[in-house]
């Protein structure tokens, strides 16, 4: 008592700066000692926790393959099925336990194919893990635990959560939005799709990547007619179906694909450029001559990459017009163009050039 | 009013001025860490849900130049580029600028690679020093992604600067070529770009990571190593905490200002239209970045500078005291030099975050930082010779500036654990503990010493450019 009477006594003698620097002195050593204690703590729990995490994963694994070598039909095994359900499912009061279970179904699933595949998405159900994902997405306290459950019940097929799943196709997180997208597709197939119809969000180029390549994975089904996404108010979802055109030559709907030349978005317009320019599209060139001079930079430069594959002789007026325009990227396709469609025009400009750079693009191009 | 008086009003001043700056920036401190806190765990929640490899298939994926600038590497330089074209991504080239070295860096590219001079155009938008043996790429198809262009020495940024003309990609990744990329770094660097909605992200760091003892085997990092000499330990705790805590937090803030030059990923026609980098700064790397987002800001285009905490890169930090200030003073020269340049944007509200917090928190916090310690200590000194300090109080202010660099220390450790939890070994968390407690008194006075010698340089010895920087090589250790 008498050491704490004279502290107290000495913080009431000192300045007062001088009494919080001290006390502050005193959290600070608290702190430092509380942090050092739980550095300690969380090293000791990573290594704990990543043991024991590879043994319950090992567990489950064994009880998991038990469980798919095992017969269905034979009723017999069905008494050994339940055993394991009955064992796993003692398991699942722990949320660090379910959490492995489930990374364990995932792993698995992602190394086998066919009925095995399908036997493992009814065991989740059995399992009751699917109330769990549908109580997280009733929940929707965090969207890392909606996002989350969405995987789940997409990784495991569950149809019947389409109705609440659906609620989340314009949510604020865009990894919810993804999981929402990614949940429709690997259920429904590319009737899964009807969610564009719906999205008011953005997509991203990420999102769209990953949509086109979870696509990949569907078998050959006939492919839902894209006439409403491209006419979609949302411009993402005209940007994604003018990818899906072009990786699924979806080429029923020319004149909104030539209407599309001119959207409002110049992101549109750009990707529809780009699809103009893989794909050889009646009228898009005369389009695109006629509008040129009143589209962005880029849209230039992308206009002149598809004529160094489309241009013709009738072009060369046009083309004449551009071989010093002020860009680089377009001058060089200029000439490119002018040397494959006229080589003899292209040859004498190497004498009316003096221009150093003009110079080195012809002579780069004569002699590639 | 007497002498006495005015003395008194004078050091009560003072005392007052660096008790305000010490407050302020430990405040500032705190708050970067509470703010870095929030940011790596929301990265780490979305990264749960990412899957790399759907981009490693996509012709969707963007195009990707690797830039490295090599002078005088001839030690390394083959397995270097070996390393950099096993990088793991669909759409991407690797440019080598050989910066005029006078050693035979090219000779070995050549004859390792099968490189022969080839004809090809290069957009001089920026102009650059002349090329010397010109442009070279491979005979053989499985180094079709390689490109080798030597120039006349310039200068790193003239060398960056011949990349930025030569590369036909949408994006550039600038990296030292000493530098060890994991394999799926341009996988996860590109993120952020691929991200972008009503905004534009215009460039994206990632943090540098500390390989000295670590194993290194044909280019690709094998076994992760706590360095073992004591400066280097010190090092990698500053590093995390500059990354981990600084650079993510300002991240979260969009204010960063510095991409490090060891890597990162620039937005090709953005870096084109502001000129490229600045060859006559030693900081090359936060100039261009500055001057990218200043050009963003006049423009009113909405952007962001990512920045992604993955330990993506691994490079060799000096091992000796000598190169280490040598690093150090130009680091102090290059900040000096940036925020000079764009001295317009501070405390300017046209230019939102980047003037009103970005630039006065560097300009306050790391430009004046090392003036404002040496006049603190040149005012203690004064105080020791002419007042009677009471040393309780004195140590009481001493204690509390060191106990929380060790708390700030401590922190950048916790989040390092919790986060990717690099150093997992038996002994390894004593040991980056250990560092937090040692670094004042060790790493701190060396830097300290650096950052002063930087500004004497700066205002005095204005030919002094890049210095030596004398690497071992992150070759098979």
């Amino acid at each position: 008592m008498s050491i704490l009477n004279q502290l107290l006594n000495f913080t009431e003698d000192t300045p007062i700066i001088i009494a919080i620097i001290w006390k502050l002195v005193s959290i600070f050593i608290i702190s430092i000692l509380l942090l050092i204690g739980i550095l300690k703590i969380v090293r000791f729990n990573m290594r704990f926790n990543e043991k024991n995490d590879k043994k319950l994963q090992i567990f489950y694994e064994k009880l998991l393959i038990e469980y798919l070598l095992i017969e269905k039909e034979n009723p017999e095994k069905i008494i050994e099925h339940q055993k394991i359900i009955d064992k796993i499912s003692k398991t699942l009061k722990r949320k660090r336990y379910r959490k492995i279970l489930i990374k364990t179904f995932h792993k698995t699933k992602g190394q086998i194919a066919g009925d095995a595949s399908s036997n493992v998405d009814e065991l989740f159900v059995k399992l009751g893990l699917t109330e769990y994902s549908k109580r997280k997405l009733r929940k929707n306290n965090n969207w890392v635990n909606t996002a989350v459950a969405i995987r789940d019940l997409k990784t495991f097929n569950i149809k019947d959560a389409e109705k609440e799943v659906s609620k989340f196709i314009n949510s604020k997180s865009e990894e919810v939005r993804q999981e929402v997208f990614f949940y429709f597709i690997a259920v429904f197939g590319f009737d899964g799709l009807s969610f564009l119809d719906k999205l008011t969000e953005p997509i991203t180029l990420w999102t769209r990547i990953r949509i086109l390549e979870s696509l990949k994975k569907i078998e050959l089904q006939e492919f839902p007619d894209p006439k409403n996404w491209l006419e979609s108010e949302n411009e993402y979802v005209v940007i994604l179906a003018l990818e899906l055109v072009a990786t699924y030559n979806l080429f029923d709907n020319l004149e909104v694909l030539t209407a599309l030349l001119s959207h409002k978005n110049e992101k549109v317009r750009l990707k529809c450029i780009e699809l103009f320019k893989e794909f050889y599209i009646p009228n898009g060139k005369e389009v695109l001559i006629n509008s040129f001079y009143q589209r962005t930079l880029k849209e230039q430069v992308c206009i002149f990459k598809l004529l160094e594959d489309q241009a013709t002789k009738e072009d060369e007026k046009f083309i004449l017009k551009n071989i010093n325009n002020s860009n680089f990227e377009i001058k060089v396709s200029a000439l490119k163009i002018l040397n494959s469609i006229n080589r003899s025009k292209f040859l004498e400009f190497k004498f009316i050039f003096s221009n150093q750079e003009n110079t080195k693009i012809i002579q780069h191009i004569e002699y590639s | 009013m007497t002498l006495d008086t005015f003395l008194f009003y004078l050091l009560s001043v003072f005392h007052y001025l660096f008790l305000g700056y010490s407050v302020l920036a430990l405040l500032s401190y705190f708050f970067l860490a509470y703010v870095s806190l929030l940011e790596c765990k929301n990265y780490l929640d979305k990264n749960s849900f990412i899957n790399y490899t759907n981009i490693l298939n996509s012709e969707l994926s963007p195009s990707i130049s690797i830039i490295a600038p090599a002078y005088n590497e001839t030690l390394n330089i083959v397995e270097n580029v070996r390393s950099l074209l096993s990088v793991h991504y669909v759409n991407f080239d690797v440019i080598i600028v050989n910066d005029g070295s006078k050693d035979d860096s090219l000779e070995k590219l050549i004859k390792t690679y099968d490189l022969e001079p080839v004809n090809y155009l290069l957009n001089n938008k920026i102009a650059t020093k002349p090329l010397r043996a010109g442009v070279f790429k491979s005979k053989n198809p499985a180094f079709e992604k390689l490109i080798v262009i030597d120039k006349e020495n310039g200068g790193k940024a003239d060398a960056l600067n011949v990349g930025l003309n030569a590369s036909k990609s949408d994006y550039v990744a600038c990296i030292d070529v000493d530098c060890l990329l994991v394999e799926d770094a341009l996988q996860i660097m590109i993120k952020p770009f691929l991200e972008e909605v009503n905004f534009q992200v215009i460039a994206s760091g990632g943090v540098i990571r500390i390989a000295n003892s670590c194993t290194i085997k044909n280019g690709k990092l094998l076994d992760i190593n706590f360095p073992d000499k004591t400066i280097v330990k010190l090092q990698t705790l500053e590093y995390l905490r500059s990354f981990l805590l600084g650079r993510m937090a300002w991240s979260r803030l969009n204010g960063l200002l510095v991409i490090s030059g060891a890597f990162g990923i620039f937005k090709k026609d953005i870096a084109l239209e502001v000129g490229g980098y600045d060859t006559k700064t030693v900081g090359e790397d936060m100039e261009i970045v500055v001057r990218m987002r200043r050009y963003m800001e006049e423009q009113k285009i909405p952007y962001k500078v990512g920045f992604i905490p993955d330990p993506l890169c691994w490079t060799e930090a000096p091992e000796s005291y000598k190169i280490l200030i040598s690093q150090r003073n130009r680091w102090t020269r290059g900040t000096i030099e940036t925020l000079k340049i764009h001295k317009k944007i501070g405390f300017n509200y046209k230019y939102r975050i980047l003037g009103l917090l970005s630039f006065p928190y560097w300009l306050f916090f790391e430009r004046l930082a090392p003036i404002v310690e040496l006049l603190g200590i040149i005012y203690f000194i004064f105080l020791v010779i002419y007042i009677d300090l009471i040393t309780f109080y004195v140590l009481g202010f001493f204690l509390a500036a060191y106990l929380a660099s060790v708390i700030y220390s401590l922190f950048a450790i916790f989040i390092e654990e919790y986060t990717f939890h690099q150093y997992k070994k038996k002994g390894e968390g004593f040991k980056l503990v250990l560092a937090a407690f040692l670094e004042p008194f060790i790493l701190h006075p060396v830097t300290f010493y650096a950052a002063l010698k930087g500004n004497y340089d700066y205002y005095f010895n204005k030919k002094k450019k890049w210095g030596v920087m004398v690497r071992k090589g992150l070759g098979e250790k």
